[in-house]
């Protein structure tokens, strides 16, 4: 046996560290601006939130006070409260919606992929033009679509934004007509993935379709739906745009009325700090 | 066929490679030194090291320690495209959105290549020839079967008289019937072209069929490395004893005692060599060395378990208590199950000794690794 | 029975169909009717003299140019997501990196931030620095808006190429860089035009950044150019629809487009990666 080290360790290492290099600064770019348009603000929110500030003037610092003061806030709490109620009702009709059309797309062939197509257009669309159509589709006069509606079945044509029981579905079936169909996307994918050899085996088991549903399908899409959850979720706690836009916050700026504070989360962005609470 | 060919062909040598990846050593002490327009093999279980080794030929792993030659240039750091090699990978490798055509000639175009375009239609149109792809330079690698790719993968190695081909398992994903014919088509390219080629495997058939050197490897080491013939006539070590035939040598662990080797189930006279080696003593002999020896000497005595049926012989498999061994015994032999049976070696002087501890044989052996 | 529930999915797919292209198709017929037909009763479905008055009179208003500028900011944020991005996620597979797990989970945290929850502090830092109301902030953070986004797919996407295929190129005489400019790029289409529509579809659609960053005029968004002409002409629907539907021609173009590569991200990309 040789015991001899031809090729030199540090020789070899230079090249495994100009890897390193050259990959570290391949991601740079992307990282530094990442970090710069995502992280920084929100580290700069937060240390905002520990000081009182008043428009642009910073004051000094006050350490959780602005948490304190938000907390005690029974507005805060709820807005807070109206958000979840929004997210969750959402959620509960976005989620069986989207599973109902991933299941016929994926029984329909290539119509399905019109189908799908023709559904995913309103997510294509702006959050807040989807707005301004929704307010046309439900301006309260008999010459709207909704308001003729009411008309046709003798009622006075009702304004359902700012109907107090009415508001809030109203936004949820808006905010649902938007985007339930980019989760059929990632469902449909999940479907796809599930070998169609099961279905035909719990046929054969005996299992009839609902009970092969329920034991089969449902068991292993769950990954696919934990992540349409998981997205729809965000998506719609963070709905601004849309509510903005139908609230008729109008100009951004202008403070907002009753169902924007009291939906989202956001809302105590309208005074200073977004994500971070400011003192009142 | 009858471009002349510059033979091109270039010797390789490893002196003491090893490849660490922090945590272990992948292979190590690696030496092979292999002659211009040799056909050697890296043989061995999946995870014994032979990739490794091979993708530290191609410069796309670099090695902790040692050093690659290949002819007289010391490759071990040098970049994949510098090193002037071709190489076949299990995968094929073929570029998705190229036409069969321009993946041939794809390493022609190369800048540094600089190949003028009438010399790669040449080039291509003469490799394309040789491996019975004329009518398909059009279609797009997704638009051929799985053989016709293997060709195409070999196409573009030839196209460009490298100084060694390097062939990664390159028939494991054919059929049975598709991998014995181009086994033997790749047998008659490398006689023609007279290339050196180095090939990894873990099928011993096309070890042995294909090489002119055979590296059987283990756990990152060389357990042994010789032709064909001398790995399975006399194999270097346990390991290599187990691992080639099919099925391997029969292994019988036994005590040394006056002469003799006994173990449970056997009884077998020791040669000269192998008396003065202490008491830990492992004889080997291949299935098909064993004869039916329906005597009271027979050398080794147990139960028939299963008889498979092969047509020109059958394949006995014989409980000794301790283990099964196997027997390629004349069909005219008929047992049923739990039947007794007594073997002997056919001829005493292909047993195989080795030491039970370590595996290392009590034969001298001929070292071509390096 | 077999027909018949055919024919009950066929009818809830053209409803299917009618309620999500209904509200769409419905602005369209307004934008078309002339002023004094569109609150007439009951609602007429089809405009009966259509004229392309509130088109001329957005233009008039100077949409136009507010168009130009959502697709300006969108396309500069969006080849810089893809340059920045397509590289990012190509070392991420490839090569060693330092810190590799923590920059894999920065890019991972911020996909699920939304930029609006920070918006306050990025106007006041914006402001800090001079940015604020300049041409370049909105292409600048709307890149840092999709970025994660085009990491996490082309790196997703290149995980799937087999690396031989680079090896075998670089063996054939090629450079580290011609092997990915000749083998791999050409095979990453899919996922770039994914992560490019995806990109296009948020910057185009953005309202809340475009109106916290910028306030001139010449530089508003389509999305704030529109709530802003909502402003002073609340009730004129005809002229909102109009814009309504130019607003909603290019992300809906962009998205049939490439509606390919974005279902087959999605349905791959995410559920694996």
């Amino acid at each position: 046996m040789h015991t001899i080290r031809l090729a030199t360790p540090r020789g070899l290492d230079v090249l495994a560290r100009q890897a390193r290099l050259v990959g570290s600064s391949l991601v740079a770019p992307a990282l530094l601006l990442v970090i710069a348009i995502n992280i920084l603000p929100a580290l700069y929110g937060f240390y905002l939130s520990l000081h009182k500030v008043f428009f642009f003037g910073n004051e000094g610092f006050v350490g959780l006070a602005n948490y304190a003061a938000l907390f005690r806030d029974p507005f805060a709490w709820q807005a807070i409260g109206r958000s979840l109620l929004f997210t969750f009702a959402a959620l509960a009709v976005a989620v069986p919606l989207a599973l109902l059309a991933a299941m016929g797309i994926s029984r329909l062939g290539s119509w399905g992929s019109v189908l799908l197509t023709v559904l995913l257009v309103p997510w294509a669309m702006s959050p807040i033009v989807v707005a301004l159509l929704w307010k046309w589709i439900l301006v309260p006069s008999p010459g709207g679509l909704v308001g003729a509606a009411f008309t046709a079945f003798g009622l006075p044509p009702q304004d359902l934004l700012t109907n107090p029981l009415l508001a809030m579905p109203t936004l949820i079936v808006v905010a649902v007509w938007r985007n339930f169909a980019f989760a059929t996307i990632i469902l449909i994918g999940g479907l796809g993935q599930i070998p169609r050899d099961l279905a035909k085996a719990a046929a054969v088991d005996g299992l009839g379709a609902w009970e092969s549903f329920r034991k089969i399908t449902l068991p292993l899409l769950a990954p696919s739906l934990l992540i349409v959850i998981s997205m729809l979720t965000i998506s719609y706690f963070n709905e601004v745009q849309l509510i903005i836009g139908l609230t008729g916050a109008g100009r951004f700026g202008r403070p907002p009325p009753w169902p924007m504070r009291s939906t989202t989360p956001a809302s105590s962005s309208w005074t200073r700090g977004a994500a971070t609470p400011s003192r009142r | 066929m009858t471009e002349a060919r510059p033979n091109t062909a270039q010797s390789v040598r490893f002196r003491n490679v090893g490849k660490s990846y922090g945590s272990g050593w992948a292979v190590s002490g690696i030496n092979i030194s292999i002659a211009p327009g040799q056909f050697v093999t890296l043989l061995g279980p999946s995870g014994c090291g032979k990739s490794t080794t091979l993708n530290m030929i191609a410069g796309l792993e670099t090695p902790t320690e040692g050093q690659i030659m290949i002819g007289e240039r010391d490759v071990t750091a040098m970049k994949p495209a510098d090193r002037d090699i071709a190489m076949v990978f299990q995968s094929y490798a073929l570029y998705p959105h190229m036409t069969l055509y321009e993946n041939i000639a794809f390493p022609l175009r190369a800048r540094r290549r600089r190949t003028p375009e009438a010399e790669v239609d040449r080039k291509v149109r003469a490799a394309v020839k040789m491996l019975g792809l004329e009518a398909l330079l059009d279609r797009f690698p997704r638009q051929i079967s799985g053989g016709q790719r293997q060709r195409v993968a070999l196409g573009r190695a030839m196209v460009r008289t490298p100084t060694v081909y390097l062939l990664d398992e390159p028939l494991s994903n054919l059929d049975q019937q598709l991998r014995v014919q181009m086994r033997s088509e790749l047998k008659d390219i490398h006689q023609r072209l007279g290339a050196t080629m180095l090939y990894v495997t873990h099928d011993q058939s096309e070890a042995m069929t294909l090489s002119d050197l055979v590296v059987v490897m283990s756990n990152g080491r060389i357990e042994q490395a010789g032709s064909p013939r001398e790995l399975y006539d006399n194999p270097a070590n346990l390991f290599v004893a187990r691992f080639l035939g099919e099925p391997g040598m029969n292994i019988l662990d036994g005590e040394a005692a006056d002469g003799r080797l006994r173990g449970p189930g056997f009884d077998i006279a020791l040669p000269a060599l192998a008396r003065t080696a202490g008491r830990r003593i492992s004889v080997g002999i291949r299935p098909e060395d064993l004869h039916h020896d329906p005597s009271a000497a027979a050398a080794i005595s147990g139960t028939v378990r299963t008889v498979e049926y092969l047509g020109s012989r059958s394949l006995v498999r014989v409980d000794l208590g301790d283990r099964l061994i196997a027997a390629f015994l004349p069909p005219s032999v008929d047992l049923p199950a739990g039947a007794p049976i007594g073997l002997s070696p056919a001829d005493p002087d292909k047993a195989r000794f080795f030491e039970t501890d370590g595996g290392a044989s009590l034969h001298a052996h001929r070292n071509l690794a390096g | 029975m077999r027909t018949l529930s055919r024919i009950a999915l066929v009818l809830a797919c053209l409803l299917a169909g009618i309620v999500a292209l209904g509200p769409i198709l419905w602005a369209a017929s307004t934008s078309f009717k002339s002023a004094n037909r569109i609150f007439a009763v009951p609602p007429e479905l089809l405009p009966r003299s259509p004229t392309l008055a509130h088109y001329a009179n957005l233009i008039a208003e100077g949409v136009h140019w507010a168009f130009l500028n959502s697709f300006a900011y969108a396309a500069v944020a969006v080849l810089a997501a893809l340059l920045f991005g397509a590289t990012a996620g190509y070392a991420l597979m490839r090569y060693p990196v330092a810190g590799r797990p923590a920059v894999l989970l920065v890019f991972l945290a911020t996909m699920a931030v939304p930029g609006f929850a920070v918006l306050l502090p990025t106007q006041m830092l914006a402001a800090g620095i001079g940015l604020q109301n300049t041409w370049a902030i909105l292409p600048i953070l709307y890149a840092g808006h999709i970025l994660p986004f085009t990491v996490w797919v082309t790196r997703s996407h290149f995980a799937t190429v087999p690396r031989e295929l680079e090896q075998a190129a670089e063996i054939d005489g090629y450079s580290r860089a011609e092997a990915v400019w000749r083998i791999v790029l050409p095979g990453a289409k899919p996922a770039l035009l994914a992560a490019a529509t995806f990109g296009f579809l948020h910057c185009w659609n953005d309202y809340v950044t475009g109106s916290t960053m910028v306030d001139a005029p010449e530089l508003r968004t389509l999305q704030v150019a529109l709530i802003f002409f909502q402003g002073f002409h609340g009730r004129d629907w005809g002229s909102l629809m109009a814009g309504v539907i130019i607003a909603t021609i290019p992300p809906v173009v962009v998205f049939l487009l490439f509606r390919k590569f974005l279902i087959g991200g999605f349905a791959d990309g995410s559920v694996k990666g």
